[in-house]
């Protein structure tokens, strides 16, 4: 895996369950985790989109590229 | 709004069809079995038509001035056959009957799996490959098992010569099952795709 999810340190950050985040997002709590245990295949611009509104982030901050 | 099962009517239509086979497939080979045991002859029907009865038109009444026609197929029976015969014309007929009953087996398996796991799925691309090769192979393996075995049967009852090659005259090459076969791994290979694309699409947060 090369893409590495922040999701993680952005919500203790933040002070923010998923299940919260969850409910402001949009998003169920099991497709969050998918892309929090960085098991997700793919994220849609509108997904990407929420998280940065409701994170107040870029997505720099939720996404980074790995090499290996 | 339900959508309902989208591999139905065949399945149902496949369970059928395997059920006929396979109850055919057990009763033929009891048949055989019996006839192998307990008939006093044996008969089997040759396309190999050499010898004297090749070029000789069939004298037969009922036919109009410049008609004449030709055997192109004629039937042995041996009166007392010998263990090798009676072993030989066993095969003769079951290779085909067990091919069509496990070729129904296969599909109806095939179909069954798709219900329950999804028809995107990479084991319903690996059971439809694995389907699309075994039509490929043992639809002409059978045929070409019996076009072998009618020859040498052919070779046991006749006293004049007979080539083993002549089986290719007696041989007529399921073509339906080549086309189906490879048709098969095409779909193989485009459920295997698909399947990639379902896991790309559920793995889409």
């Amino acid at each position: 895996m090369t893409i590495q999810v922040h999701l993680d340190r952005l919500l203790a950050e933040r002070g923010m369950t998923l299940t919260e985040l969850s409910e402001r997002v949009g998003v169920t709590v099991v497709n969050l985790s998918v892309l929090k245990n960085g098991r997700a295949r793919a994220i849609r611009f509108s997904t990407l989109t929420a998280l940065c509104e409701v994170l107040d982030c870029q997505p720099g901050d939720l996404l980074s590229y790995r090499q290996g | 709004m339900t959508k309902g099962n989208p591999l139905q009517p065949l399945t149902g239509v496949v369970r059928a069809m395997w059920s006929i086979t396979a109850v055919a497939f057990l009763l033929g080979v009891v048949l055989k079995v019996y006839n192998a045991i307990g008939e006093t002859t044996l008969c089997f029907t040759s396309a190999v038509v050499t010898g004297q009865f090749s070029a000789e038109p069939q004298a037969q009444g009922g036919l109009r001035d410049g008609v004449s026609n030709y055997p192109t197929e004629l039937r042995y029976c041996a009166v007392n056959p010998t263990g090798g015969n009676r072993v030989l014309g066993f095969f003769d007929g079951v290779p085909t009957w067990f091919v069509y009953a496990a070729l129904f087996f296969l599909l109806l398996r095939l179909l069954e799996r798709a219900t329950d796991e999804g028809v995107h799925t990479a084991g319903t691309a690996d059971r439809l490959r694995s389907f699309g090769w075994f039509t490929l192979v043992a639809a002409p393996a059978a045929t070409l098992v019996e076009a072998f075995v009618r020859t040498l049967l052919l070779r046991r009852a006749v006293t004049y010569e007979v080539s083993m090659m002549e089986f290719t005259r007696d041989w007529t090459a399921p073509w339906w099952a080549v086309v189906t076969g490879l048709g098969m791994l095409s779909l193989a290979k485009i459920m295997r795709s698909s399947a990639e694309m379902r896991e790309e699409l559920e793995g889409t947060v």
